[in-house]
């Protein structure tokens, strides 16, 4: 009777777990299918973050406006060369945003790209427009005029709400009509700190806006990284003092074939300094290089709206001790030559230059202490997995012990009951 | 006999922690393929190339994904059909940002509804399907008008850059939408009989017509071209 007993009970003990495994097994997938099938749905609402930082020199080649004869054998049209720029020139271009629906159904067909954002003859809108010092919880926005206005950003985060408004970073020139013109949103604007914001801006030109089109442009906070940018500096010296400092450097580093995003810094006095340690990649997610081979491109942005000075090709190697002369454009600025320090962040602090790269500094700091709120990694993770499975595993070996109890005192009760019988 | 139990429950029990283990390591993959689709949804999607027998599907994506089109026929069966660029079905080593699918040989008037693909999800409209609707066949052969063109990148390579055309008469009717990739040396070309109205009817470019041309790279990167017609 005994051994009856204890068979009963590994048999349904047997059963019962190889139940639970089908069930815990054939459950999991089920939910994997369903939730599978929950993400399949798209609503093809989400919008591609465009790149819109200028390549200097080259605002034109990515758009052209040419006569076509189609009575020719051969129509060919001209070459153009893709930046990052903003189309800057030529019709708008919608075509393909409302086609019929008898034809095309499908509600998502957006329209091809923004039409033009700038009228070249009007004075007061943005050239030479640039998204520089892309880092962590900065970005500027860098542009001229070929009239001198006051320049302002008016963003936001959503796109139908552009509610903030940003004066330029030069104090003196933050009301005042310049030609030059540079807004930087820090870590100290409260929307940088919710999350990892995408931006929605558009350039005030004497209260004129100018978007992408009717569109606001779109830019969005760069990663945080790893490890921090290295504090080098390339300084910028400006043989006369431009006057009321309107003119902004411009820089990046190439290598190879690669160049970094832009990095920019106001004039002040005769001096200019360029933070290129914070120059990132392209897709933002590492710094550029500083290699051997690796170059450095400066461009002034002067009065007029015009570029006062260009330099390309500049070797980054001994950085510390090498001058580089510049040659100028002629044209009402006059710049004299780029030397090159691997400055400490300290000293960058206390050097007289700009706002901008005083802030940049503040990012590192920022880095430092954001790390601290970094989501859980995968150990941690693995950890939650492990204690869930020692929990299932506590609640299996008590169920199954406490069942194999209530059978053994059931037997022994049978026991009894038979011995009293017999 | 208590020792025997003991041995296999325990066996028992190992196999149920087994079980455990394996369901969470499903759901964890789960977890992390849900939060990987949101950049591998198909986004600024358009049928271009549109005529009685074809039609070209183009959209982007975030990250760099495997493209392929769900063809559903009235039959309610689906073909899938690759990348213009691909070979396999399978081939996930060529992962892409802009995608573009011709689906050809098709039936004239009919309409065709299709989802996107990246092998692992498959993307709807929300929850319907995307859909067009072939044209009707022209009453006359067309007579080709091709018209080529070259694309440079500032940095980067020149192939695979996504081309599209778009006509504009001087009265204001626009024509659907044709779309190329560039090839290695950035090269491309149209054949301008193949552009429509909107309501299917050739469209015959006249002087003081306009063509645009927007050209765009897996980089993000752009161009554009604003050609009068003389």
């Amino acid at each position: 009777m005994n051994l009856i007993a204890n068979k009963k009970i590994l048999f349904i003990g047997v059963a019962v777990a190889f139940v639970l495994v089908i069930v815990f097994v054939v459950g999991a997938m089920v939910v994997r299918n369903s939730q599978t099938v929950t993400s399949k749905v798209s609503s093809s609402s989400q919008t591609l973050v465009a790149n819109t930082s200028l390549a200097a020199g080259d605002k034109v080649t990515n758009s052209a406006t040419v006569e076509l004869d189609l009575s020719n054998s051969t129509v060919k049209l001209p070459t153009v060369t893709l930046s990052s720029n903003p189309i800057l020139a030529g019709a708008s271009l919608s075509a393909a945003s409302s086609v019929a629906s008898s034809i095309v159904s499908a509600s998502s067909v957006a329209s091809i790209a923004s039409s033009a954002s700038v009228n070249n003859s009007d004075p007061k809108s943005p050239t030479n427009m640039y998204v520089t010092n892309k880092d962590y919880k900065i970005w500027s926005v860098v542009w001229t005029t070929t009239t001198a206005t006051i320049g302002k950003l008016k963003y936001g985060t959503t796109s139908s709400n552009l509610d903030k408004v940003i004066s330029d970073d030069r104090v003196a020139l933050a009301n005042k009509a310049a030609y030059s013109h540079q807004v930087t949103i820090t870590n100290a604007d409260t929307l940088l700190n919710q999350g990892n914001p995408t931006f929605y801006y558009k350039i005030l030109s004497d209260d004129t806006e100018y978007g992408n089109g009717s569109s606001a442009y779109t830019y969005s906070n760069a990663p945080l990284l790893s490890s921090p940018s290295s504090p080098t500096n390339a300084v910028v010296t400006v043989s006369a003092a431009v006057s009321n400092n309107d003119a902004i450097v411009i820089g990046r580093i190439k290598s190879g074939t690669d160049y970094s995003e832009w990095v920019s810094s106001a004039v002040s006095g005769t001096n200019s300094i360029l933070n290129i340690g914070t120059a990132r990649k392209n897709d933002l997610k590492s710094y550029m290089a500083q290699g051997s081979t690796s170059k450095l491109e400066v461009s002034v942005l002067g009065p007029n709206g015009k570029v006062i000075g260009t330099k390309t090709d500049i070797s980054l190697t001994n950085i510390e001790d090498t001058t580089i002369a510049v040659t100028i454009t002629p044209g009402t600025g006059t710049v004299a030559s780029i030397a090159s320090s691997r400055a400490s962040s300290t000293s960058v602090k206390t050097s007289t230059s700009t706002s901008t790269v005083i802030q940049s500094v503040s990012t590192v700091t920022s880095v430092t202490s954001s790390l601290k709120t970094v989501p859980k990694t995968a150990i941690e993770d693995d950890l939650s997995l492990l204690a869930i499975l020692i929990f299932s595993l506590t609640i299996l070996i008590f169920g199954t012990s406490g069942l194999y109890r209530i059978n053994a005192k059931q037997n022994f009760g049978r026991r009894v009951l038979e011995g009293n019988d017999d | 006999m208590r020792i025997k139990i003991i041995i296999i429950i325990t066996i028992i029990l190992a196999v149920v922690a087994v079980a455990i283990v394996l369901g969470f390591s499903f759901i964890q993959s789960l977890e992390n393929r849900t939060k990987a689709n949101v950049n591998e949804s198909p986004v600024s999607l358009e049928i271009t190339n549109l005529t009685d027998s074809s039609a070209t599907i183009i959209w982007k994506t975030t990250d760099n994904t495997s493209g392929k089109v769900n063809l559903y026929g009235a039959d309610g069966k689906s073909t899938m059909v690759l990348d213009e660029r691909d070979t396999s079905a399978n081939a996930d080593t060529n992962k892409r940002k802009i995608h573009l699918v011709t689906i050809k040989n098709l039936i004239a008037a009919t309409k065709y509804t299709f989802t996107i693909t990246d092998n692992a999800t498959e993307y709807f409209n929300n929850t319907q399907r995307w859909n067009f609707t072939t044209l009707q066949t022209p009453s006359s052969p067309l007579v080709p008008k091709p018209i080529f063109g070259q694309a440079n990148v500032d940095s980067g390579g020149t192939a695979g850059i996504l081309i599209k055309l778009v006509a504009k008469t001087k009265t204001g009717v626009e024509s659907l939408v044709l779309s190329s990739l560039s090839t290695d040396n950035g090269t491309y070309s149209f054949d301008l009989s193949s552009l429509r109205t909107k309501n299917g009817e050739l469209l015959n470019l006249d002087s003081s017509d306009q063509l645009i041309v927007n050209m765009s790279n897996e980089s993000n990167k752009q161009a554009q071209i604003t050609a009068n017609i003389k």
